[in-house]
């Protein structure tokens, strides 16, 4: 299963989800869901996300569980 | 919230419930009476105020239009990727209910098959069960 530090990260750069939706060209109402693992982002909107926060794709999402 | 009233699978219920209440009656009362004309104005005050409430909508938000005229229901949110994928997910489970749900209203049919109003009962439940479907997954991106 899809692991992330969305939410984690997003407080530390003081964003909203509405904040990091616009950055990364995504609705506040996906952002949410990403963080909720709901949903699982596509390549580039997770790329996009990472780099919204200056650090590498796997800082941001990993696989657990071995799914 | 105009958005969300105007883009719910709820209030596509009252357009349809609207329009089999006035087949109905209309099939019923012999005489166009009181009950016919209330139902009548109501639905047309219900249809002015809703198409009222979009333009307004659209004058208010120029950046988020509600397209009038599209052949898309408006209930249908598709802004990125997040949205396609629970419209997707809506639209498979709509999709497995009517694979279900036609063959079973046919042997319905089949069964009250006396009942000429029951076509219509039939379909509105067919077209609620749509819509409570599309409803419960849809109501993800708003938790």
């Amino acid at each position: 299963m899809l692991q992330n530090r969305v939410k984690e990260l997003r407080a530390r750069h003081n964003y909203t989800q509405s904040d990091l939706g616009k950055a990364v060209g995504a609705t506040r109402q996906t952002i949410g869901m990403i963080e909720k693992g709901d949903y699982a982002p596509s390549v580039l909107l997770a790329l996009r996300i990472a780099q919204a926060f200056d650090t590498k794709l796997e800082e941001v999402f990993w696989i657990e569980g071995g799914e | 919230m105009i958005e969300r009233f105007l883009r719910s699978p709820f209030t596509m219920c009252i357009f349809l419930i609207g329009l089999a209440l006035i087949y109905t009656t209309n099939m019923l009362l012999e005489q166009r009476d009181d009950l016919f004309l209330f139902l009548y104005i109501s639905y047309a005050v219900f249809v002015i105020t809703y198409f009222g409430l979009m333009i307004y909508y659209n004058y208010k938000t120029p950046h988020r239009k509600i397209r009038i005229f599209t052949l898309i229901p408006y209930e249908l949110k598709e802004e990125d990727e997040g949205h396609q994928y629970i419209t997707y997910r809506a639209c498979r489970k709509v999709y497995i209910y009517y694979y279900f749900a036609i063959p079973a209203a046919i042997i319905f049919l089949v069964i009250f098959n006396g009942n000429h109003l029951f076509p219509v009962f039939l379909l509105t439940v067919l077209g609620l069960g749509q819509y409570c479907i599309f409803w419960s997954e849809i109501k993800k991106l708003h938790h």
